[in-house]
């Protein structure tokens, strides 16, 4: 059913846009990848990434789809503190600071989270973890595949088949030319366009409303967004933290950074990234909000962002709201798409089928898969299977359950492996157990507390001493 | 002209989807009335106005069953008969579940908080060697 029929943009102009930028990022993709001469190159970028580029990358890749969407839609039915929920995901970013030095120190030629779990755990943790990581990877290029769908179809009316299809296309095949120096290099141009966009749509918009009469609006047709004891707000504000903190301390996309920075920027880079990422959730979510007091109809809360931006700017906003949605979608697909690849290349297909891959296999074979990662997204997108809440957060649980492993066996020496392994098979279990039970927003909160007790109370009582040089696998091996 | 869920709408999170079908006509450039109260007889109704669009979203519900119900409303301002009252029964989780998992989360992200900087203290003293 066509529910929309207010759409701001023609067609003719969508496609346009997709055409221009999408030709504009792949020439970029071409032109970065010609510094990738070798493996190390194409996935971590020769391991120089200085600061400037460092913070963009980590920003513009945490500001994904689903913060300009997202956000506004947690402010449109949680409020002032589904807002603020929202935006303790840079909460994440701060405390993976300090830890991505610490990540640095101990693995100088590390090439994925996963070779950490597997040289600190052992390969049962090891393959749960891929597990984990694989799954969460999925659930969110697609949920950022079907945020670009139906960004497009609220803006310009094209189908959702058309706009999902083509933003992935754009994002693999400037991925496969230019592996992460094309990733961080966009993400760095992508990063001011998202920020300056923001700033600008919100800015205009609290220009066209008076702060007492969205109170007043709010307080008469949706009074319990204005509330302090808002349940369900109350429930999401430490899950989504912990969403938050899961996803950053588990996956390959952010240890991939870590890896790929000069010595010593880590640290400033991700301290930088989480102070520019706060206030962009907060203002995304504070549009959501004036859709009713701007008297702006919304059928689906996934579109409240780009709806409310559009119809306050006219076309002019639309075309702002375009440009700033694709940058923030491509700068985390493309993301996605090499520490993906990275992690399957790396763990999967050297660790354990093929100890001798050249680099020319490895290129080969990280190509291969970006493709195929593209091609599953895309056939899991078709079909739209569900809203983009209940697609992100079913993995909420899985990342929560793996934040504690990571501490632990990042600063605790005596970190039990088989701690580690029951933390992540408990915690997802019960999270999943209160995602049906409860909700969505309990799921990451149970299943990090659950994981903290496992591995909190198997470190006291069994402890297992670790050498930390075991790590250095160059060292080690040598 | 009805709402498309026949029966009340249960939630426990305060918002929901409304969407409508006109029986005929369908094609016409209709425009919709949505009035919003907590009494069968619509007194003190909430007024929300759709446009032309085909669905609705609520939140910030208060709790309780919150009654809606609708009209077409043509292009020469022609009004419709009101469809049947769909009921949104909105049934906010408890005061002691909320408390005890908001609390629960606080000491989590304190312990989660100081494990990492005091191991990061540890790393930069050279107390835990890499």
């Amino acid at each position: 059913m066509d529910e929309f029929r207010t759409s701001v943009l023609t067609q003719q102009t969508g496609f346009l846009l997709l055409g221009i930028f999408g030709v504009l990022w792949i020439a970029l993709g071409i032109y970065w990848g010609r510094k990738a001469k070798d493996t190390e190159g194409f996935m971590l970028a020769g391991r120089n990434v200085g600061l400037a580029l460092g913070a963009a990358t980590a920003m513009a890749t945490w500001v994904t789809s689903n913060t300009i969407m997202l956000a506004p839609k947690f402010a449109l039915q949680m409020g002032i503190w589904g807002m603020l929920a929202y935006a303790t995901a840079s909460f994440g970013l701060f405390l993976f600071a300090p830890m991505a030095s610490r990540i640095r120190r101990l693995l100088p030629k590390g090439y994925t989270s996963g070779d950490f779990i597997r040289l600190r755990y052992g390969r049962v943790a090891w393959g749960l973890f891929l597990l984990i990581s694989f799954f969460y990877s999925m659930a969110w290029l697609v949920s950022m595949a079907m945020a670009g769908g139906i960004l497009l179809n609220a803006l310009s009316g094209m189908r959702y088949e058309y706009g999902m299809t083509v933003i992935l296309f754009v994002c693999v095949l400037y991925t496969l030319f230019g592996g992460l120096y094309a990733v961080i290099g966009t993400d760095f141009i992508q990063s001011l366009i998202i920020l300056a966009g923001v700033v600008l749509v919100g800015v205009v918009v609290i220009t066209r409303v008076d702060l007492g009469e969205i109170h007043a609006t709010l307080a008469a047709k949706q009074p319990g967004l204005i509330q302090v004891f808002m349940p369900v707000a109350l429930l999401s504000f430490f899950n989504n933290m912990f969403f938050g903190f899961g996803e950053i301390f588990h996956n390959n996309v952010w240890w991939s950074r870590a890896f790929a920075m000069r010595e010593g920027v880590p640290q400033k880079a991700f301290l930088l990234s989480g102070l520019f990422w706060f206030p962009i959730p907060i203002a995304a979510g504070f549009i959501g909000l004036c859709a009713a007091p701007l008297g702006i109809n919304v059928p689906d809360a996934d579109m409240v962002g780009p709806l409310v931006a559009s119809k306050v700017l006219g076309t002019a906003g639309a075309v702002v709201v375009f440009i700033v949605v694709f940058c923030s979608l491509a700068s985390s697909i493309d993301s996605l798409l090499a520490a993906t690849s990275d992690l399957i290349a790396q763990d999967v297909y050297r660790k354990m089928l093929n100890p001798w891959a050249e680099e020319a296999q490895m290129r080969r074979m990280a190509t291969r898969i970006i493709v195929g990662l593209g091609v599953v997204t895309w056939l899991i997108c078709l079909p739209r299977i569900s809203d983009l809440l209940s697609v992100l957060f079913f993995a909420g649980p899985l990342v929560g359950s793996a934040i504690w492993p990571v501490i632990a066996g990042i600063y605790w020496r005596r970190a039990n492996p088989a701690g580690a392994v029951a933390a992540m098979v408990l915690g997802s279990t019960v999270g999943l157990i209160a995602y049906f039970q409860i909700g969505w927003y309990t799921a990451s909160l149970v299943g990090a507390t659950v994981s903290m007790v496992v591995v909190g109370l198997t470190t006291l009582l069994w402890p297992r001493e670790f050498d930390w040089k075991k790590l250095n696998e160059a060292e080690a091996a040598s | 002209m009805r709402f498309d869920d026949r029966e009340p709408v249960n939630t426990r999170e305060g918002h929901a989807t409304l969407s409508w079908t006109v029986a005929d006509r369908e094609d016409e450039d209709w425009r919709f009335e949505i009035q919003q109260s907590f009494d069968e007889g619509f007194d003190n109704a909430e007024i929300r106005n759709p446009g032309g669009d085909r669905a609705m979203f609520v939140s910030g519900l208060p709790d309780g069953t919150n009654l809606f119900r609708i009209r077409a409303v043509g292009a020469g301002g022609a009004t419709g008969d009101w469809s049947e009252p769909l009921r949104v029964v909105v049934d906010y989780h408890g005061r002691w579940l909320v408390l005890t998992l908001f609390g629960v989360g606080c000491l989590v992200f304190v312990a989660t908080v100081v494990t990492v900087l005091a191991g990061h203290r540890r790393h930069v003293s050279g107390k835990e060697a890499g």
